[in-house]
């Protein structure tokens, strides 16, 4: 789950969710960190495809349009966005930098311990520290909240992956570094094994399919993967893949 | 830069533009326009969304929400 951007791809000509997916797959359009949608979250008011919406990190519509005419200003807003993550912004109170400075280079634990002086009493640095707490707070929760749903979902090596980087940015803070090795402890725990072996198949199986496309050849692996994880929720996934594949 | 972001899938979409249509570049009533604050709680799950199931989840992050065509 990148930082800098996310990028969800709303089918919008009435496909059902499986042509949609079958669609992107054959072109291995699926992986990597694009979401994918048949489900539009708004009306953009546009006629025509592709079109596309840029939504602030605060929830904003930034641009709405045609693709091939406001792609430039969205790439010159991103790049903004990739700027401002390093430049202490000028309106908030200077005592806050340190803090900020911390969180913008991912050492959360630093950023928050260096906060709680800043939250005494009632002032505007003590209002925008309590801001930047809540900020910080929520990332990491919604980031414990995804890793908690993969290793759920049959996804165990991106948790695995996600956590790792995590636990190095909330390293120090007590309540947040024993959530990271609770969960850790779990991955890595006698009820994951048959998962992690699996994801670890898997794994080499959607490689192929990235060099070699997704082909009935794929769809055998898949489908041999899935009756030897049978009950894993990797397993689940493999055969979902393979249906999709042969659909 | 978006290029490397959209990875595979932007490059796709933009050679898929012979299976969509143009209709128009003009914003009709009842859409969205820029300033406009936005919410929406998906009914199906995302597919990659690793449980994320409303925009709120993306809070922190800015999100690009193409619209593409199958056809």
């Amino acid at each position: 789950m990148g930082d800098d951007l996310q990028v969800i791809f709303v089918e919008s000509q009435g496909a059902t969710a499986q042509v949609a997916e079958k669609f992107a797959l054959d072109r291995d359009w699926l992986g990597g960190q694009a979401i994918w949608t048949t489900e539009p979250p708004f009306n953009t008011g546009l006629g025509g495809l592709p079109s596309c919406a840029l939504i602030s990190p605060s929830g904003e519509i930034l641009e709405v349009g045609m693709s091939g005419s406001v792609m430039g200003d969205v790439e010159d807003h991103i790049a903004a966005f990739a700027k401002g993550k390093k430049k202490f912004p000028k309106d908030l109170p200077k005592d806050l930098k340190k803090a900020w400075t911390a969180n913008s280079k991912g050492d959360l634990a630093l950023a928050l311990e260096l906060l709680t002086p800043l939250e005494e009493g009632e002032s505007e640095l003590s209002f925008a520290a309590s801001d930047l707490r809540r900020s910080i707070t929520k990332n990491i929760e919604s980031r414990f909240k995804a890793i908690t749903w993969m290793k759920e979902n049959g996804f165990p090596l991106e948790a695995l992956a996600s956590l790792e980087t995590l636990s190095g940015e909330v390293d120090g803070h007590a309540e947040f570094t024993k959530l990271a090795d609770e969960l850790v402890e779990a991955l890595n725990g006698e009820e994951m094994k048959s998962e992690m072996e699996a994801a670890a198949e898997l794994a080499k199986i959607e490689k192929a399919i990235g060099k070699s496309g997704a082909d009935e050849k794929a769809a055998k692996k898949l489908t041999k993967l899935s009756t030897a994880f049978s009950g894993t929720k990797v397993g689940a996934r493999a055969k979902a893949l393979a249906d999709l594949i042969l659909s | 830069m978006i290029s490397s972001i959209l990875k595979k899938g932007a490059v796709g979409l933009a050679a898929a533009g012979a299976l969509t249509m143009l209709l128009s570049t003009t914003a009709t009533v009842g859409g969205i326009k820029a300033g406009d604050s936005v919410s929406y709680s998906w009914r199906t799950p995302l597919v990659n969304g690793m449980g994320r199931q409303s925009l709120e989840d993306f809070l922190g992050t800015p999100v690009l929400v193409e619209f593409w065509g199958t056809r």
